[in-house]
């Protein structure tokens, strides 16, 4: 039985990951004073940004492209180390070389099981201090030593050699996992570079800065201390005092780029780190206020939600509306190797939301270009389990398509892991569709036949036309074809194997309307995902009728090697870990049937 | 514990506290050799069990009862100066079922949905498990608590979605019956407004105060990004009546410490990585006497991570829990936590840290 677990694994596998040190606060005797309850704190109005995800523009950016090259010189060489070149005294470049002399030290900078370099360097060489000095090093207290530290960044992992001057030998080799060093002052000059390059930083400062602007008078360095807790990165964060205001830029080494901006007010106690940015940032922008959006004849608004991912409403196409709103309620995954096994997510907002993979990114938009032209655009938003792609952590997908030509796709995404490769993901789309007087019809063997009653269908159940249209929406302003997917749409979708709901969509009751809950279990294998709850026992009448389409698209993913799908894996490329999406994209395209009939005669 | 505004690190290094499990990092990335200072890691190793079984609050040995006396000065009130959860009594029903003395209740949403009395070998393992039919009525339950007669109290924490704990029950304590081993609603506790459909969550946490026979709760009902509508209620454990209550604060883990000026309840906020506490009087209600004990934000480490569990052991050792708490229902497969154990400095009445630890379950 999987329950008959040691103690350990009874309390969780808790494991000891660091050690024993004390914790990173100090330890003051005052007696506390009487306060009052504490309250939130105050927001500044444009407290953060965040920076897009670009490749660096290293013509711009000479000394980080300086240290790149000097990184992929180093992954060629034996020693995959970047050393400390400049401003060591001879006994530091004694102790640097004693340590990357020495194997236990160096093994760290390969993979066990390759032997591929991981992209490392050596960040800090320091003269031991008495208080460091432990059993293993104990002849440091008569011999000179000095500690040297380096940074595995593919890791994220912190190892340092205690070096014997006097004898030429390393003595002790500790690691740190999840930890970084402190950076060296050739990396100082790389991130206040990047920062002071930084359309954001400049944006918010509302100059161009120097490097030299990026000096905290309190402490008398350019950095603050944060982390990138999400990606696990090495980061830092140069900052810029202006007046009573401080400008954080966070900065990423591991990508060379800027991560966001947030303006503190001068003497906050508020470490600012990537997560942090993120949450407010999205939450401030995305979650609590609708974004409206104008481009190629549509009109729409979008905002993130708290269970039911990035919301559309009030679209139109060249002014006619064409629904009223549009969202991912739900992601359903089963596992058919355990009955039962599986999980219900919601994705929505990064903080204060019933979500289970959240957005930690904000949505983008971007151009569809087809063979070189512009077809359209598309709007784009990320959900992640914060350890993806590590097994049974998630990352989702929603992506809306509008065509220039009227043509409209929501699609849902799934880039794995998931907790196995016998899973499968059934997203659950709402499409409440404007107007009031609507008619779904789905083609059968005397042409289109009305749905005179809420109802689904198995979507590969209903025949489809010459056109491969199997059901159609009309109404007094616009009528479309809807097209399941079966693979057809050239995006590497394999079908959807969908099922198809149609409710009656009620002006006095929410059905689901606002934020919906997660309206279905992890596992049924049949139609009982949700949505049929909304079709009454006695189901109502539908024709010309105002309506709510649901589309739960049932997707199997796969791991083989060469066909992986609902998938993702990370490899060790030019001494980093990469990772390796293989999307699986599902839902129908909606076809104005005057586009598609033009398209047939 | 003392205030603590500024954060210092060892020199010329930065030893993340917020550590990843060696295992988990293994399950992505190769694996790299292991550190030669394995000595001191196997040490920690061993002095993490202790903290684990002192300190998780989630599993407890259910027929050990601690009976330790402090031996510590008296203070400005009539009680000794020491923890005053250490009254748990034995719960009949595990002895009724025939279950020995090496039983522990699981909550644990990994593993059961409700709780599970999971009865251990003397490795450690499991080898048998028991589950009232009661005890699955509330879904997935979190945090709780025994009194001096072995009732047991224990509040629902959703766990992925709301299937299973829909908000509406979220600030319901319920109750072990000690005899009988049957769970039932003790209260549903009056949240300050309506509930929040971005906040899935009511009660956090539980703690029992063995001298005024008074159960606490934390609860963070109607809270939303923008109001803080948590509460923490004084609760009579044998009636459900709420004595008292503090409003406006969103609080996580709880506990209540004599400490040489008085009876003190002290609360890790759910927002941001700060411990208060608050006097207490005689009959343990609130006083408005609130403190600031400590402020962890200016330490990067520690900037999403909040006090989930404050357990006091004996008359002098406090250990908090630390982990990450956003509002929402992300249950990472690897969680981290970091364990800080401070030892009370009688003179100052204040807490001084002795050791921090991180820890992946």
């Amino acid at each position: 039985m999987k329950q008959l677990r040691p103690l350990l694994l009874l309390l969780g596998l808790m494991l000891l990951v660091a050690a024993c040190q004390p914790a990173s606060v100090d330890q003051s005797t005052a007696t506390p004073a009487s306060v009052s309850l504490p309250t939130l704190e105050p927001t500044l109005p444009d407290s953060g940004v965040l920076a897009p995800r670009a490749t660096p523009d290293l013509a711009q950016l000479p000394l980080l492209a300086a240290h790149l090259a000097r990184v992929q010189a180093a992954l060629q060489e034996t020693i995959p180390i970047v050393p400390i070149e400049d401003g060591l005294d001879d006994e530091q470049r004694q102790a640097q070389s004693i340590a990357l002399s020495e194997q236990l030290f160096r093994r760290y900078a390969r993979d066990p099981q390759t032997q591929a370099p991981f992209r490392s360097e050596i960040m800090g060489i320091y003269p031991l201090r008495a208080s460091d000095i432990v059993e293993k090093t104990a002849v440091c207290a008569a011999n000179p030593c000095y500690r040297v530290e380096m940074y595995n960044y593919a890791l994220n992992f912190f190892v340092a050699a205690v070096a014997d001057l006097r004898e030429g030998r390393v003595l002790d080799v500790i690691g740190y996992e999840d930890a970084q060093p402190d950076i060296p002052a050739s990396l100082t000059q790389v991130a206040l570079e990047i920062a002071v390059h930084a359309p954001e930083v400049q944006e918010a400062l509302g100059y161009t800065p120097e490097t030299s602007d990026a000096v905290m008078a309190s402490t008398k360095t350019s950095l603050n201390s944060t982390v990138c807790e999400r990606s696990r990165h090495l980061c830092v964060a140069p900052t810029f005092v202006v007046g009573e205001r401080a400008l954080w830029a966070i900065v990423d080494l591991t990508d060379g780029r800027l991560v966001g901006v947030r303006w503190t007010a001068v003497g906050s106690s508020v470490a600012i780190t990537e997560k942090r940015l993120e949450d407010e940032t999205i939450m401030r922008q995305f979650c609590q206020q609708n974004t409206p959006l104008e481009q190629a004849g549509w009109s729409l608004n979008y905002t993130l939600t708290s269970s039911d991912g990035l919301r559309i409403s009030e679209v139109t196409y060249q002014g006619t509306p064409i629904f009223d709103s549009v969202k991912l309620v739900d992601w359903h995954v089963s596992y058919s190797a355990t009955d039962g096994f599986g999980y219900s997510d919601a994705v929505g907002c990064p903080v204060f939301s019933q979500a289970a993979v959240i957005a930690i990114e904000p949505p983008r938009v971007t151009d569809m270009v087809v063979d070189g032209e512009v077809v359209g655009f598309a709007l784009e938003q990320g959900f992640w389990s914060e350890l993806w792609p590590l097994p049974c952590n998630y990352f989702y997908k929603q992506r809306y398509e509008f065509y220039n030509d009227g043509r409209f796709r929501p699609l849902a995404i799934n880039v794995g892991r998931g907790c196995g490769n016998d899973g499968t993901y059934r997203p659950v789309t709402r499409i409440a569709l404007a107007g009031s007087a609507s008619t779904f019809s789905e083609w059968g063997d005397s042409g289109w036949q009305a749905w005179t009653s809420e109802g689904w269908r198995l979507a590969a159940d209903v025949s489809s036309n010459d056109d491969g249209y199997s059901f159609q929406i009309s109404s007094v302003n616009s009528s479309f074809y809807v097209a399941p997917s079966t693979g057809q749409f050239g995006d590497g979708g394999r079908g959807d194997n969908a099922y198809v709901y149609v409710t009656l969509h009620h002006a006095d009751r929410d059905e689901g309307d606002s934020d919906m809950p997660t309206i279905g279990p992890c596992c049924n294998t049949d139609y009982q995902q949700g949505p049929e709850r909304f079709i009454d026992p006695t189901p109502e009448a539908i024709t010309d009728n105002p309506l709510v389409l649901w589309y739960v698209a049932q997707i199997k993913n796969d791991d083989t090697p060469g066909a992986e799908y609902c998938w993702a894996d990370t490899v060790l490329e030019d001494g980093l870990y990469t990772d390796r999406e293989y999307p699986c994209p599902s839902g129908p395209m909606f076809v104005p049937t005057g586009i598609a009939d033009a398209n047939a005669g | 514990m003392s205030k603590r505004k500024s954060g210092s690190r060892p020199a010329k290094s930065k030893p993340s506290a917020k550590s990843k499990s060696q295992s988990a990092e293994r399950a992505r990335r190769p694996a790299v050799a292991p550190s030669e200072s394995g000595t001191s890691r196997t040490w920690l190793i061993g002095g993490l069990v202790v903290v684990v079984l002192i300190a998780i609050g989630v599993v407890i040995v259910l027929l050990q009862t601690s009976a330790s006396t402090p031996s510590a000065p008296a203070p400005a009130t009539n009680y000794l100066v020491g923890s005053a959860q250490s009254c748990a009594g034995d719960s009949a029903f595990v002895s009724t079922l025939g279950f020995s003395q090496r039983s522990a209740l699981d909550t644990r949403a990994k593993f059961v949905r409700g709780a599970a009395l999971r009865e251990l070998d003397q490795n450690g393992n499991i080898v048998r498990s028991y589950e009232h039919p009661s005890w699955s009525m509330a879904g997935y339950l979190g945090s709780f608590q025994r009194d001096e007669f072995g009732n047991i109290y224990l509040v629902p924490t959703p766990f992925i979605n709301i299937l299973d704990n829909p908000p509406e029950k979220a600030n319901i304590i319920y109750r072990i019956d000690s005899e009988t081993g049957e769970m039932s609603p003790l209260v549903d506790l009056p949240p300050l407004g309506p509930l929040a459909p971005e906040n899935p969550f009511g009660l956090l946490d539980i703690t029992y105060d063995c001298d005024t026979h008074s159960l606490y709760a934390s609860s963070v009902m109607g809270s939303t990004y923008g109001t803080v509508a948590g509460s923490i209620f004084q609760v009579d454990p044998q009636t459900g009546e709420v004595r008292d209550r503090l409003d406006r604060v969103d609080a996580f883990g709880i506990g209540v410490f004599n400490g040489l000026s008085g009876k003190r309840l002290y609360f890790g906020l759910a927002r941001t990585p700060e411990i208060y506490s608050v006097a207490l009087d005689d009959t343990g209600a609130f006083t408005d006497d609130i403190r600031l004990e400590t402020v962890l934000t200016d330490v990067e480490t520690f900037a999403n991570e909040h006090a989930s569990s404050i357990t006091f052991h004996g008359p002098a050792q406090l250990v908090i829990k630390m982990e990450q708490f956003d509002f929402n229902l992300v249950s990472p497969t690897e969680h981290l936590t970091t364990y800080l154990s401070y030892t009370y400095n009688a003179d100052a009445d204040t807490w001084d840290l002795m050791s921090s630890q991180k820890v992946s379950e």
